[in-house]
């Protein structure tokens, strides 16, 4: 499960840092609070709530540090190292279009586009209306079709 | 002439819910319709899919990437009270480990050079056994393979895969329902795991695999991390039976031989 609960905490950080220091704190808390988890209930649901919770703070407390939110990432580590190198560069540049999304698009992407949960669970996990789950999933499929139109062209 | 102009929000949020599987079947075939006359949603329709699998192939990505190994030791179990229960925080701590000791993708098979000792101490058939048993244990809804209601079945299913003559010993009379059977390959050896559950919803596992040496063997009391076992062997089969709580484990032991 931690690849998956990773691979959420990069969704809502977009910074591999931030996503691995989340994920830490998320899991220390979870096993502090286990007697609330209920065997047999979706654990990963409940874990992906927790970290988006204990994000959602640190991005409150950066913003009076330092009175910005977290800044989109500018750069975007790559990571996909097998394949074709033609592939790998695809990957990579697709990886970085979705970190330059606005805040909060990306793990609505991840959770229904990859993951597959409805829209009615990604609200619960993410806290925010279902109109806004299909909004924010509509708008940033459009913004990355756009950003990608150029790389797909020169693939072809 | 074809209408180039943009697509409303509306229908893209639509379209978009139709590749998420979220519309009614009067929907979809709403939308479907809509396709076939207006080249504007077939293109879009199939630009969604193919960002869809680009999202899929570079997320998936993330999977293979190795979990630092500080992450992997916070989410072990923490040392708690002894009149604490530690049994919900053993349950989250395998299921968080899962990923991280099992399967492609697992920090298991990124660091090949350097496997954690743990693991690597454990690659005996008993070893794979026990941390098969921490992905199943957690698995409610889908414990088993073969369900008790078959057990003529099972036994005769596992008898001639694992080349050992097996019968489902019955634990009823110590609290434990038998559940149903999985086949397993553990150490490349295929062994049958008879699943048992209590009134707590706790599960143990019966595993058996043939005994290449042919000697029995008394019970033996093991531990793998959280997971213990207590193990024995006939002239014809090794066996284990594995679970969270050692004290019982060698009572059922003393239950099951004669019955298996």
């Amino acid at each position: 499960m931690l690849p998956r609960l990773r691979r959420f905490a990069w969704s809502l950080t977009r910074d591999w840092p931030d996503a691995d220091d989340l994920l830490q704190t998320s899991c220390t808390r979870a096993l502090s609070r286990a007697d609330q988890w209920q065997k047999g209930t979706r654990l990963n649901a409940w874990m992906y709530r927790l970290m988006r919770n204990i994000w959602i703070d640190e991005t409150r407390k950066r913003t009076v540090r330092v009175g910005q939110g977290v800044e989109n990432a500018a750069h975007s580590d790559t990571l996909l190292t097998s394949g074709d190198s033609e592939t790998t560069a695809y990957a990579n540049q697709v990886l970085a279009k979705i970190a330059l999304l606005p805040e909060g698009f990306s793990s609505v992407l991840l959770l229904v586009a990859v993951e597959g949960h409805s829209y009615a669970e990604t609200a619960e996990i993410l806290d925010i209306p279902i109109g806004t789950v299909m909004s924010r999933l509509s708008s940033a499929r459009q913004k990355l079709k756009a950003a990608l139109a150029d790389q797909k062209g020169a693939r072809k | 002439m074809t209408d180039r102009t943009p697509l409303s929000e509306d229908i893209l949020i639509m379209l978009g819910a139709y590749v998420d599987g979220a519309l009614t079947e009067e929907e979809r075939t709403i939308v479907e319709d809509m396709a076939e006359k207006d080249p504007r949603i077939s293109e879009e329709l199939e630009g969604l899919l193919e960002l869809n699998t680009d999202l899929q192939d570079v997320f998936d990505g993330f999977l293979a990437k190795p979990v630092p190994t500080e992450i992997v030791a916070s989410a072990r179990p923490l040392p708690a009270a002894s009149n604490t229960n530690k049994a919900p925080m053993r349950a989250l701590a395998a299921s968080l480990l899962i990923g991280a000791a099992l399967g492609a993708g697992g920090m298991w098979f990124n660091q090949q050079n350097k496997p954690p000792e743990q693991i690597a101490a454990a690659r005996s058939w008993l070893g794979e056994v026990a941390e098969y048993h921490q992905v199943y244990a957690v698995q409610t809804r889908h414990l088993v393979e073969v369900l008790a209601s078959e057990q003529d079945h099972i036994e005769k299913w596992l008898s001639k895969e694992v080349g050992v003559a097996f019968k489902v010993p019955d634990l009823e009379a110590a609290g434990w329902s038998f559940q149903g059977a999985r086949l397993l390959v553990a150490a490349g050896k295929p062994v049958a795991q008879l699943m048992y559950k209590n009134a707590d919803g706790a599960v143990i596992a019966i595993c058996g695999l043939k005994n290449m040496s042919g000697t029995p063997a008394r019970t033996t009391l093991k531990q793998f991390g959280d997971v213990h076992m207590a193990t024995w062997q006939s002239e014809t089969g090794s066996f284990a039976i594995v679970g969270d709580a050692p004290e019982e484990l060698e009572a059922l032991t003393d239950l099951a031989t004669p019955l298996i």
